[in-house]
């Protein structure tokens, strides 16, 4: 395998982990649960799913504008509060995302059922993002 | 604009003067290193973003709207790694596509459906870009 362009930049054990993370640089959220190539499907302005390629199977999403939607809903209606080691860790619940987002476009079949699909996927646990993480680059 | 040492710079066409002189955009540090440590397939397609930079065949602007501006550029790389060690020939109805932020930042790189009329654009690209900047006519 050719070497890779990044290689002398980066060092230490790979281990795909299938929990959603904050892109700041893209002010969006990825979650993605098999570490395959994916084909993204957008649904809409915020949904993007992520389907494997091989498959056609749907193994993530990505959750696009997120602080356009905390902007418009606010934290209150997003938010969840977990004790951690007796700190009080405050996060905004990825399912609550998504129901603001739907909220905001148009109503047709394609986007129900995507977002049904991501919303009722069976192994997904629930997923959260720590506020103190929605910060956007500059 | 983040600076820094880790930070990888591309040379590319300049998306607000193509045929001016080439500029160079940032691969930040955060952004790979996420990939490397916890998405190990989308790092190595990283490979194909780096020659979708070095030549894009369109460029889009206006990719997302709470976020003003931003690019998308698209090509088809040689190859696509469906396994972190495991590369094919680019899959045929795809486009690969190469999102950067106002800043300069690339933020994401992805597989997409290819449009029917035009296989270098993604699908739906008319309602998903402000508009279609640059083409390589060549």
């Amino acid at each position: 395998m050719e070497k890779h362009f990044l290689s002398q930049y980066v060092s230490g054990k790979q281990k795909f982990m299938a929990e959603p993370w904050y892109n700041r640089c893209g002010d969006c959220i990825v979650y993605k649960t098999v570490d395959v190539a994916v084909v993204s499907n957008r649904i809409d302005e915020v949904l993007t799913i992520y389907e494997s390629l091989k498959t056609g199977d749907s193994i993530g999403f990505k959750i696009k504008g997120v602080n356009g939607i905390v902007s418009k809903f606010g934290y209150d209606g997003l938010m969840i509060k977990s004790k951690q080691k007796g700190i009080i860790v405050q996060s905004i619940s990825v399912t609550a995302l998504l129901l603001a987002a739907y909220e905001t476009g148009p109503m047709n079949i394609k986007r129900r059922q995507a977002y049904a699909g991501v919303l009722s996927s069976p192994q997904r646990p629930v997923l959260e993002i720590p506020i103190d993480s929605l910060q956007a680059c500059t | 604009m983040e600076t820094g040492p880790a930070n990888y710079e591309q040379e590319t066409i300049n998306p607000e003067h193509p045929e001016g002189l080439k500029i160079k955009v940032i691969i930040p540090h955060l952004v790979y290193l996420r990939a490397y440590k916890h998405d190990p397939v989308k790092y190595e397609n990283l490979r194909g973003a780096k020659e979708v930079l070095e030549n894009p065949k369109r460029i889009f602007w206006g990719i997302r709207e709470h976020n003003d501006g931003g690019w998308c550029y698209t090509g088809i790389p040689k190859k696509l790694y469906i396994k972190q060690s495991n590369a094919v020939d680019f899959p045929d109805g795809k486009v690969f596509a190469v999102y950067i932020n106002p800043g300069l930042q690339v933020f994401d790189w992805t597989v997409e459906y290819a449009d029917e009329n035009d296989t270098m654009c993604p699908k739906d690209w008319k309602e998903r870009y402000k508009s279609l900047i640059w083409k390589n006519i060549s």
